[in-house]
């Protein structure tokens, strides 16, 4: 083992190319460097979002780790393979609320830290650290800041949603139009689907031999994925809804 | 098979599959309950030897140990466990965490074991014991099957279904032990920081670090919110009890009403904690937070006598470490195999 509990092999039969991953990476940092020029950077953070990061982190903890890890025992594993009631419900709809109460650049690579860090602390105590900072947080936490940013911020059609809450006020009207409702389904959908590929891609295919040297299964990784997908784009559907009502509710 | 034959398989499989399902749920919803949870999660003031460390020993001590459950066979790992959770004594209301520790790290192994104990495919268990690659298992209960496994349940068919194995294993079982006890002594050892440690020690603690400030802000307001997301769901189930919710519940389905109840309490405690936000937030403003690039601290940053037992521990654990693997209690079953197939070098 080399240090904190990683292994660090690189040479494993079906293993991305470390050249890959470190392109991806540097990439990644890149991107997450120039979107943080672009918008302030966490600078432009407010003490009450980093409450929110804090509070939609402890619960994504709860979630994952006391809650759906024994309700996904219930399952049939058929039906658990589709259905990652822990990570749906942690780290998918929980940090697409929060994602939505900040809605700044940012927030999804600093909540993704903060969750691997807590986590560490309630569950796995920091093996293979600092590894699972930088892999969640610069993909999971990636994606959510690259949609703040491609929506420039009204992510969920959550800025959309409380001014037309407002205009409805004053004019006695309705609620969400369809098409602000399509809007948080679309967006929610697109992330479900883009939390499908790291797992399988980048944690089996490169992290689990790195850390664990585990070996590398492509039957396991298509399969994986394919049901991520499945499972990820109407989760991420029903989460963009979520947290743009719960956004919402906290006078977002 | 015959009528009587039936009934045994069919009924002993339903007492196996509740035991390692239900039974965890049990432990955690029924016997610790969500005020069990709340008191594993939260610092309360006491004197004793785990209070007077500094945070950073004991992260270091869990960083250790982490390192040791996972280069060690799962009777030490069960081991180190067993002997964390009586250190609990020690703790405030020791009796009481130790019972709660126990339940939680009893229901996290089993439950862990009993899904990769059931679960995972022959040729992988024979991966795991003997490095031989086979595409397909042997016929199971052949001679050659026998060779390699000892059977200890043979499950009633439609159990496949439900993604078990035909036969449960002594090689099945030894494998989910070895891939659960590990969690077990980490998630002991973890809570203990939490427990015996208060969020601006941590904060304190990691500021030294030179962890950028926020984040540490973000992670303390995190530590603190999970013993109160337990206190909200308590209240919040309490509400739903109260207006009629498993009104026809008797003592062995209460427990499944009350984790229903914690499902559907799970928005409205999270609205509500969300919308207190703000309180905390106006709070550390009005205390300047973020004045300053930097912190000034109040309280020496120190190690005590305490700090220095526990790094004789953490060296401690290296040496068994090594000694365990010297005398052959190393490792058995390589995590590689988990999730994988076997065919290609190993390196574990």
């Amino acid at each position: 083992m080399g240090f904190n509990d990683i292994a660090g092999s690189l040479n494993q039969v079906g293993q991305i190319p470390w050249e890959y991953v470190v392109g991806y990476f540097v990439i990644a940092l890149v991107v997450a460097f120039v979107l943080g020029k672009k918008t302030g950077g966490l600078s432009s953070f407010t003490t009450l979002d980093f409450v929110y990061i804090g509070i939609g982190v402890a619960f994504a903890v709860v979630w994952q780790w006391f809650i759906g890890a024994f309700l996904g025992g219930f399952l049939p594993t058929s039906v658990s393979a589709y259905i990652g009631i822990g990570f749906i419900g942690g780290q998918l709809i929980t940090m697409m609320v929060v994602a939505a109460l900040v809605r700044k650049v940012g927030v999804g690579m600093t909540s993704f830290v903060v969750y691997s860090f807590l986590s560490d602390i309630f569950h796995y105590g920091f093996g293979g650290e600092p590894m699972y900072f930088i892999y969640e947080g610069l993909t999971y936490g990636l994606f959510l800041d690259l949609t703040i940013a491609l929506t420039g911020g009204n992510i969920f059609g959550v800025k959309s949603s409380i001014k037309a809450s407002a205009e409805a006020t004053a004019t006695s009207g309705g609620g969400s139009s369809g098409k602000l409702l399509a809007l948080m389904i679309i967006e929610g959908a697109i992330i479900g689907f883009l939390f499908a590929f790291p797992d399988p891609i980048i944690y089996s295919a490169f992290f689990g031999p790195f850390i664990n040297a585990s070996k590398v299964n492509w039957q396991t990784i298509y399969r994986t994925l394919t049901t991520n997908v499945i499972s990820g784009i109407p989760a991420g559907a029903l989460g963009g809804v979520i947290a743009n009502r719960v956004s919402r509710a906290i006078g977002g | 098979m015959t009528l009587l034959e039936a009934v045994y398989i069919n009924a002993g499989s339903w007492v196996l599959f509740l035991f390692g399902l239900a039974f965890p749920i049990y432990l955690i919803f029924g016997y610790m309950g969500l005020t069990g949870f709340k008191d594993l999660t939260r610092y309360e003031e006491a004197k004793t030897f785990y209070y007077r460390l500094n945070p950073l020993t004991k992260i270091a001590f869990t960083i250790v140990l982490t390192f040791v459950v996972a280069v060690t066979a799962w009777s030490a790992d069960l081991a180190l466990g067993l002997i964390i959770l009586v250190s609990y004594l020690s703790l405030r209301r020791g009796f009481r965490k130790l019972l709660l520790g126990s339940a939680l790290a009893f229901a996290s192994v089993v439950g862990l074991a009993w899904t990769f104990s059931t679960a995972t495919p022959y040729t992988l268990i024979i991966y795991a014991f003997t490095r031989q690659c086979l595409t397909v298992a042997p016929p199971t209960m052949s001679p050659a099957w026998l060779h390699y496994f000892t059977p200890l349940w043979t499950w009633a068919s439609y159990f496949q279904y439900w993604g078990f194995q035909p036969v449960f294993t002594l090689q099945g079982l030894l494998y989910g032990l070895q891939v659960s006890t590990r969690t077990g002594a980490v998630l002991l050892a973890a809570l203990i920081l939490v427990m015996t440690s208060t969020p601006s020690a941590i904060l304190r603690s990691l500021g030294k670090l030179k962890l950028p400030i926020v984040l540490i802000f973000a992670l303390v307001v995190g530590l603190r919110t999970v013993p109160r997301i337990f206190d909200s769901l308590d209240t919040a189930v309490k509400v739903q009890f109260m207006r009629g919710y498993g009104s026809r519940a008797n003592k062995a389905t209460r427990v499944f009403y009350l984790f229903g109840g914690v499902l559907s309490s799970i928005v409205p405690a999270m609205t509500f904690l969300f919308r207190g936000a703000q309180n905390t937030a106006i709070s550390a403003d009005t205390r300047a937070f973020r004045a300053y690039k930097d912190r000034t601290f109040l309280t020496p940053f120190t190690f005590s006598r305490e700090d220095y037992i526990l790094f004789a521990v953490v060296a401690a654990l290296v040496v068994f470490a090594v000694v365990s693997n010297i005398y052959g209690f190393g490792r058995a079953i390589p995590y590689s195999a988990v999730g994988s197939s076997c065919g290609a070098t190993s390196t574990a």
